[in-house]
């Protein structure tokens, strides 16, 4: 669809979530974007592209050779201050490691999506949150979209976040290869003034700047046994951790803010989905949570007292109001779209299971994992996730289960 | 809704979500994608409804069938889950007669829209004429909502007037036949 | 005070030909007769060897202070000695105050002559076919660049001897400070330029870029500043490994995307500051720690990837190879250099021995440099898309290989087979070099 930005109206547009990050990253005013095509990336470059090509994005566009360039070449630019974007997955993702893992500590706030894509191999082409999932402790902020509209407004918010001052960290805001990526639907796309005055103007570089007018170094070499090196190195860490830790308030904040200007209220850590009274409770991550939703309406009507948690937030993990909300429950079914190898189940079933030390009493679990390599996860597949869970309640878990792992081709 | 690679099926999806918008509903368009070649079979997925659409999956038990290619149907079980008394819309220049039908199949829609396609754009394009079928055969989406939608496309001038032909020319040669039970079950 | 220009004599070079004093009688006389010259070749202690008496210009000059009548002064602009017949009163107490013979009298005037630089372009310098004088202007560079500010601190790390800490102390200088630099790991920042534990040494924006990234890092910081209207040099001063090897896609991408920023490449021929491991800029048959000699190896097996050559083959705006011992050639290119950089992908190529990681004492290091020129080991030239490639110094008559080979300690081992193979190769690429030159010569005087 050619959606044109309007100064001051909102207003309604049908596209996919590629075209909505786009969208987001106009609405920004972002100084530049690096790109290279990777599937199922590539038409949200192309969008950017054009934007650019049409004036709609007066940004610099810079089509570099890879994405390990892509990050550097925006790791330059934000160093001179420039708000930045690009978008990647899966194979790029791993290309781009080196600059990416060196991004928080730079605590340079740039905004990439990650449009999530199984990790090779076997080679596939399709979603599966596995990309993102890798470089989870990579120290970026990791927020998970579920529908079209919470990517255009995840991205914008992001800006917010990651330039807020007391955090100074980049954002992945992920969303899912194929269903969302693909998916159309209407999103109301708010008003450029509303945008602008929500993010006001960029100052990122007001830590670390790359200026004559300013001459400083850039990341010497910090560390190495008996001398201060060790100590200022602990400090710089230290303030990473502190920056995560801020960014939990920020993100709050932030949507609140947001649902403030739009009306549209996302839930900033997680959401809690019919947990009043649940005894049980099946988590989810990304777009899997609509058919997950649909599959809890049918089971509150058969009388199963169960509910959802969204998890939005993944980096920094919400520790603190996961518990909270699962305080109460008695079993939980977590579904992943990825596996968490050596531990053999999904990495959020890991990550609750850590979070759940802060509950009182003992809660049995189970891991799931489905929708690798863009298998669909049915509302009939959370059915049984729900079937499953519900039994736990008075049983003990078992190994991981792969749901997708007796699909079959249509006879 | 079934097609090869280069017939337009993912972007008649993302049409026809835009114009069911259009006509004030709510709609999700998924297509399924594997790797981009021209003709290779494609499928993509709409759903309708006038409250809000959570679901982001594919679509497992379709109501309606729409189909841009004569000939996928031989590759693929285009007719797969399909609800009783669903409908299919086809592009064939064959005679209802000669379609093996399932007997869930309760309304058809028949258009030649290669031929059409042919002399519009010189190519077998059908996806925006097989939009104009489904309107006539379904009467689930008008006429004016897809040519809003068409217009708001990112077709323009001489492409845009093609298309709007075409969505005009599927909905005018289409023909439309409900089969009763007798029909069915021979 | 400014430097001078000056007349160098090679007596190793001298055949005694007498040409230099023909001209000199010819310019400052209009006679051909030698024993008018200014200058005067006169046979020396050993059988065929010669040497000069010529006034040496001296800066605190005996002439001057025993002249009675002020008639020879020292002119600061010039700094020739400057003799004025009105006030000499003929006493010749200035020959008798110079060592070197180079005020005398003339036997036709009767009066002292010497030696006025011809105005700044000497006549018997043009002349003298084996290339035993030289009108030495490097005195211009001191001049151009003496009072910028060493952009560097005092006291950096590097070896002792290093060349590459001479090399970034004169580009910096001469770049000045609105200018960014990304200096990824290696010697640069291994000697302090980016800095240790919060202290830097470098007085511009300063930065690590990682060895892989320099050139995407860069133009990401070059193209906001030009989109903010800002005019600031984006200056990478990286090693050779990291541009050829790890580094290169970045490389390449932007060289391809001709994004304006100035890329020097240091080429000490391997990773040097982490311990003397190969690269694909190593020479073959080098000894590097990771091509050791042994029983079953004798060094490197593969030739050098010509990196500069190859950064021609994406037609930059400009390509050089530079040399330390050719300052004033270096100082032209990277004038060249930076200008280009306004526009497009300049990159420089500067050969750098290393006094550690090549096995010779550090006090050699320009002798190693200008060595591996006069021998073709190394060759310098320039390109730009609309000139060409040209050769900046004529690789006709090279020295014999073995006086470079031998000076360094990294080819200690090397078998006469290994030194032909190097000899091959070097063959093969002056003939290529050349060929590309006569090419472009060729085009141009069409084009002309």
């Amino acid at each position: 669809m050619s959606a044109v930005i309007q100064p001051r109206k909102a207003q309604y547009v049908v596209c996919d979530g590629n075209e909505a990050a786009a969208l987001a990253v106009a609405l920004a005013r972002v100084d530049m974007v690096a790109v290279y095509p990777i599937t199922p990336q590539s038409s949200l470059v192309e969008y950017l592209a054009k934007f650019v090509a049409d004036g709609k994005l007066a940004a610099e566009l810079v089509d570099v050779e890879g994405e390990h360039s892509v990050l550097s070449v925006l790791q330059g630019a934000a160093l001179a201050g420039a708000r930045t974007y690009t978008a990647t997955c899966g194979p790029g993702l791993a290309f781009m490691f080196e600059p990416y893992i060196r991004t928080p500590g730079l605590r340079l706030p740039l905004v990439m999506s990650i449009v999530t894509r199984d990790t090779l191999s076997p080679q596939s082409v399709w979603g599966g949150h596995q990309d993102a999932m890798s470089v989870r402790e990579a120290g970026w902020i990791q927020m998970y979209c579920e529908s079209v509209q919470e990517v255009l407004d995840t991205v914008v918010m992001a800006y917010r976040i990651a330039e807020d001052h007391n955090v100074m960290l980049p954002v992945n805001v992920c969303h899912d290869g194929n269903y969302l990526s693909y998916g159309s639907t209407r999103i109301e796309l708010p008003a450029q003034d509303a945008v602008d005055t929500f993010l006001g103007t960029p100052d990122v570089n007001w830590h670390a700047a790359l200026d004559p007018l300013r001459p400083m170094a850039i990341d010497p070499l910090t560390g190495g046994a008996g001398g201060v090196g060790p100590a200022l190195f602990v400090g710089y860490r230290k303030g990473q951790c502190a920056g995560m830790h801020n960014a939990l308030e920020a993100i709050t904040a932030t949507h609140q803010e947001w649902g403030r200007i739009t009306g549209r209220q996302h839930a900033p850590l997680i959401e809690e989905y019919r947990m009043d009274g649940a005894e049980f409770a099946i988590l989810t991550l990304g777009s899997m949570t609509g058919a997950g939703k649909d599959a809890i309406d049918e089971a509150r009507t058969r009388g199963l007292a169960v509910g959802l948690v969204k998890v939005k937030t993944y980096r920094p993990f919400p520790v603190a109001a996961l518990a909270a909300a699962l305080n109460d429950v008695k079993a939980i079914g977590v579904v992943d779209r990825s596996v968490d190898f050596g531990w053999n189940c999904g990495p959020l079933y890991r990550d609750t299971l850590s979070a759940l030390h802060h509950v009182a009493a003992p809660i049995r679990s189970q891991s799931f994992i489905g929708g690798l390599a863009g298998a669909d996860i049915t509302v009939e597949d959370f059915g049984r996730v729900i079937e499953t869970t519900s039994a736990l309640v008075r049983g003990a878990g078992g190994a991981t289960i792969w749901i997708n792992d007796k699909d079959r081709a249509p006879a | 809704m079934h097609g090869r690679g280069g017939q337009g099926a993912v972007l008649a999806a993302t049409i026809l979500a835009s114009a069911l918008v259009e006509e004030g509903m709510c709609a999700v368009a998924v297509p399924s994608f594997g790797f981009e070649r021209r003709g290779a079979p494609v499928a993509a997925f709409v759903r309708t409804d006038s409250k809000e659409i959570r679901q982001m999956t594919n679509i497992y038990r379709p109501d309606c069938i729409l189909c841009l290619d004569p000939t996928v149907g031989h590759t693929v079980n285009i007719f797969e889950g399909v609800r009783a008394g669903g409908t299919l819309v086809q592009t064939t220049n064959k005679p209802l007669a000669d379609l093996l039908l399932p007997p869930a199949i309760a309304t058809v829609g028949l258009c030649d829209a290669v031929t059409i396609a042919l002399a519009i754009f010189r190519r077998p394009i059908t996806n925006t004429i097989m939009l104009g079928a489904l309107a006539k055969t379904t009467g689930l989406v008008s006429l004016a909502a897809l040519r809003a939608a068409l217009e708001a496309s990112e077709f323009r001038d001489a492409g845009l007037a093609q298309n709007l032909t075409a969505l005009q020319r599927g909905f005018d040669e289409t023909v439309v036949q409900h089969l009763d039970k007798a029909d069915r079950a021979a | 005070m400014p430097g001078y220009s000056t007349i160098a004599f090679n007596p190793d070079l001298c055949d005694g030909c007498g040409e230099c004093m023909t001209v000199c009688a010819l310019a400052t006389t209009g006679s051909t007769a030698h024993a008018r010259a200014r200058l005067q070749i006169v046979p020396g202690d050993e059988e065929g060897r010669f040497e000069l008496a010529l006034c040496r210009q001296c800066g605190d000059p005996r002439c001057v202070a025993n002249c009675p009548a002020a008639a020879l002064t020292k002119n600061a602009t010039t700094g020739v000695i400057d003799w004025d017949g009105d006030k000499c009163v003929d006493c010749l107490l200035c020959t008798v105050g110079c060592m070197y013979g180079g005020i005398a009298l003339d036997p036709q005037a009767h009066r002292v002559a010497k030696c006025d630089m011809c105005g700044g372009d000497p006549a018997c310098t043009r002349v003298c076919a084996p290339g035993a004088l030289k009108h030495v202007t490097t005195a211009r560079i001191y001049n151009e660049v003496g009072d910028l500010e060493d952009l560097f601190v005092p006291g950096l790390s590097g070896c002792q001897g290093c060349n590459t800490e001479l090399l970034m102390r004169h580009t910096m200088r001469r770049i000045g400070p609105d200018s960014i630099v990304a200096a990824p790991p290696g010697c640069v920042p291994g000697m302090g330029a980016v800095g240790y534990n919060g202290l830097t040494g470098t007085k511009v924006p300063v930065f690590h870029p990682l060895l892989t990234n320099t050139a995407s890092m860069l133009p990401g910081i070059k193209r906001f500043y030009k989109r903010r209207g800002r005019d600031v040099t984006a200056v990478a001063l990286a090693g050779d490994g990291g541009a050829s090897d790890v580094g290169f896609q970045s490389l390449s991408g932007a060289a391809e995307r001709g994004e304006e920023i100035l890329f020097i490449v240091i080429d000490n021929e391997g990773y040097m500051n982490t311990g003397m491991q190969r690269s694909s800029c190593t020479p073959y048959g080098a000894w590097t720690t990771t091509t050791p000699v042994g029983r079953e190896s004798m060094g490197k097996t593969q030739d050098a990837k010509n990196l500069p050559l190859l950064m021609v083959a994406h037609r930059c705006a400009y390509v050089a190879t530079a040399s330390t011992a050719f300052m004033e050639d270096f100082y032209a290119k990277l004038d060249r250099a930076l200008q280009a950089s306004k526009r497009g992908f300049a990159y420089l190529h500067v050969y750098s021995p290393c006094t550690t990681g090549w096995r010779f004492p550090a006090e050699k290091n320009i002798e190693i440099a200008r060595k591996a020129v006069e021998t073709n080991f190394v060759m310098l030239w320039e390109y730009a898309p609309s000139t060409g490639l040209k050769l900046t110094r004529s690789v006709d008559e090279p020295a014999p290989l073995a006086d470079y080979l031998q000076a360094l300690g990294k080819y200690r081992h090397l078998a006469p087979e290994q030194v032909e193979h190097i000899e091959r190769h070097i063959q093969d690429d002056v003939a290529r070099i050349k060929q590309y030159s006569v090419a472009a010569a060729a085009a141009s005087a069409r084009v002309g």
